[in-house]
């Protein structure tokens, strides 16, 4: 099934929670709504459920507007943050719940609830009550509620947020396989950016209501459109540096008051420098910058701190007043104070307007 | 030697501080008494005392010579064999059931359409204020007001509402339903108390419940019947056994309205009391009456803490998990 925003808009008196929303997912696609808190996930999440209504445009499951369609209509699943298990229910109960609505015979019931509770392994906890289950027992009766229906499309609101980390990364491939066996619309709400990366065939990524990208997750990642995109994806975050562009001899420098680098000749192909300000922000991720022997065309700096991540060491250094992150391999060792090269990946460096927060990167063809 | 284990060691601190817990706990104890003081002062002169009075009052057959003559069980044996008792309790009954029906039920309903189905927080809020009036009206306001209203003459409002409608003759309302009546005045006044309590406890539902419940193709009645009232179980029990209790023991109403008449048809116990003490001097008699509705009010309250569990009473907003 497809699903179909056109320019939704969702007002709460003077307050816009969303912005002329236009997105489209496609049949059986796993799609995340990544931003921070309050940008409006939640909101967008219910207006496919039906519980908001939008202000303005027009929401569609394939070619059916469904603006004014009840949310029982709606054939959805959804789990929500807080679980939302009913306390007094039993977990068989609260998974039948949806059947015994649908005023179903009671051993097609038993049948349905016995199945969804197998696939998410909560069969032996049937007759408990939610407030006896662990948080991730709780996660996975909810879950196994929204299967229950057989919907076209289950909506997650940050599901796995209330469990701790190992559980986490554990629920986050079994959700994911879930979605692939059972080849239904799928979507996540996440202010956790690896939740989105990790688990999404797409992501659309939302701030103050207003979506700033939807695209696969790789190309978020590599060719971020802003830079609030690149600031959002990645961890450890990116690192930005103010420059200004200059042209000398025919060669375009960045510069500031501590450094300035040479842009090699390729950068021209990927940056539009004739009709950009002058005013930028380069940024590069830490896994692109590392420390060397050579002072030519690198940044100069000291080291502030080393965290080791296991798999490689985090090294936090200063150039000028600010602070930078690299991603050093293990074997690398220095001293708080210790003055070193830093060279960039020249092919992996953003370039943004500093006032417009765009990508000055040229569109592919 | 046994071996050290974190259990062991666990029991050793527990002793330790049990020990020094000791002194501790004196002087908690009258810290907390000192703190609870004035509150226990207030206990003792306006319930303890009366209470007491009561109870050694009833055991005398003090008139309006106000003489203390006591004479045993005399007055108990004097109700048992009282003619109108059994009319007297059948009222009792019949009143404190359905008034308190009409309070739970009538204030559930007014606090589903306030607190559930008008979703706008400050109109909910004045459907709520406007049930409310008739508490911060005096009751001999509130009484005279329904005595206006069911006026016998035709210039009774019900009776104008009648005539208009069916071309009905004046009916004399209080005279000839008299429980009924009171029943129905009583039953309106108290269902604000229920409807504050039950809003207040649908507010505090998490709003996710309703949403799961919508998704799951619940109608509002399916989300009332299996969402609401689960949720509101305690403060139901909580409404039910306060009204009982107070429904028991109040009769301003009923004396203002009907005055326990015509006859003995719309006498509760506590109005009996009432008239004992208060229209025929039996101090005494009338002492001995009111006893048995604090006996009877103490045996539903432990009933009630015994079915239900003193805990599970006194905290009834334990919603979720
Ligand atoms: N029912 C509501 N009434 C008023 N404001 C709301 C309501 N629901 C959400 N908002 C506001 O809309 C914004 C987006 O909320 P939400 O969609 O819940 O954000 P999130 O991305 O964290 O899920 C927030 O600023 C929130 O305060
Ligand atoms: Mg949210």
């Amino acid at each position: 099934m497809k699903v179909i925003f056109e320019n939704v808009t969702k007002k709460f008196g003077n307050f816009t929670a969303v912005d002329n929303l236009n997105v489209k997912f496609k049949d059986g696609e796993f799609v995340a709504l990544l931003g921070p808190s309050g940008c409006g996930k939640t909101t967008t999440l219910l207006m496919i459920a039906g519980i908001y209504k939008p202000s303005s445009g027009k929401i569609m499951f394939d070619d059916k507007v469904m603006n004014d369609v009840l949310p029982k209509n709606r054939n959805i699943g959804m789990c929500f943050q807080s679980y939302a298990l009913y306390p007094h229910m039993t977990v068989f109960e609260n998974i039948a719940f949806p059947l015994k609505l649908k005023k179903m015979s009671k051993d097609e019931i038993k049948k349905r609830v016995m199945q969804a509770a197998n696939k998410v392994e909560i069969g032996h906890l049937l007759d408990r009550k939610p407030g006896q289950l662990s948080g991730g027992q709780q996660q996975r009766v909810s879950l196994a509620r929204a299967l229950v229906k057989e919907p076209q499309i289950m909506l997650l609101d940050e599901p796995l947020s209330n469990l701790d980390a190992r559980l986490r990364i554990n629920m986050r491939a079994e959700i994911k396989k879930l979605q692939k066996d059972l080849g239904i619309n799928m979507v996540l709400v996440t202010h956790d950016q690896t939740e989105a990366l990790t688990m999404a065939d797409r992501i659309a990524i939302m701030n103050n209501g207003k979506l700033q990208d939807f695209d696969i997750p790789e190309e978020l990642y590599e060719n971020p459109k802003n830079l609030f995109i690149a600031n959002f994806i990645g961890n450890p975050p990116m690192n930005f540096i103010d420059v200004e562009l200059v042209e000398e001899e025919g060669k375009y420098f960045v510069k500031n008051e501590v450094i300035k680098l040479e842009l090699p000749e390729s950068s021209r192909e990927r940056f539009d420098f004739s009709s950009c300000s002058k005013q930028l922000v380069l940024g590069i991720r830490p896994e692109d910058l590392t420390i060397t022997e050579s002072k030519c065309n690198t940044l100069q700096a000291e080291i502030y701190v080393v965290e080791p991540l296991g798999r490689d060491k985090l090294v936090n250094v200063v150039i000028g007043e600010r602070k930078y992150k690299i991603i050093a391999p293990p074997k690398f060792n220095a001293d708080t104070g210790d003055k070193v090269n830093i060279s960039l990946n020249f092919a992996k460096i953003h370039l943004f307007d500093k006032t417009s927060e765009g990508s000055i990167r040229r569109n592919r063809v | 030697m046994a071996p050290v284990t974190e259990r062991s060691v666990m029991l050793e601190r527990d002793a330790q501080l049990e020990e020094k817990n000791l002194f501790q706990k004196l002087k908690d104890t009258c810290q907390a008494a000192s703190f609870l003081a004035p509150f226990l002062i207030m206990i003792i002169l306006f319930f303890a005392v009366p209470v007491i009075l009561t109870a050694v009052l009833a055991f005398s057959g003090m008139d309006f010579k106000l003489q203390w003559n006591f004479v045993g069980l005399d007055n108990f044996i004097r109700i048992l064999k009282d003619p109108v008792i059994p009319q007297v309790a059948a009222n009792t009954l019949v009143y404190v059931v359905f008034t308190c029906i009409i309070n739970v039920g009538f204030g559930f309903l007014l606090a589903v359409m306030t607190a559930y189905f008008i979703k706008n927080e400050s109109v909910g809020l004045f459907f709520r204020t406007l049930w409310l009036l008739p508490r911060m009206t005096p009751s001999v306001v509130y009484a005279l007001l329904w005595i206006w209203f069911l006026e016998p003459t035709e210039n009774g409002m019900l009776n104008i509402i009648f005539k208009s409608l069916f071309d009905m003759q004046p009916h004399n309302w209080i005279q000839d339903n008299p429980m009924k009546v009171i029943i129905f005045a009583n039953g309106m006044i108290g269902a604000s108390f229920g409807m504050i309590v039950f809003s207040a406890a649908i507010k505090s539902i998490p709003e996710d419940y309703f949403r799961a419940a919508m998704v799951d193709g619940a109608n509002d009645f399916q989300i009332i019947k299996n969402i609401i009232i689960p949720f509101l179980k305690w403060p139901i029990m909580f409404a039910t056994i306060w009204q009982t209790l107070s429904l028991l023991t109040s009769y301003e109403y009923i004396l203002l309205l009907t005055d326990g008449g015509p006859l003995f048809d719309s006498e509760v116990l506590s109005l009996f009391a009432y008239h004992k003490a208060f229209a025929n001097f039996e101090f005494g008699y009338g002492a001995a009456s009111a006893m048995v509705l604090v006996i009877i009010g103490a045996l539903i309250t432990l009933l009630m803490l015994k079915l239900f569990g003193y805990e599970r009473m006194m905290n009834p907003s334990k919603l979720g998990n």
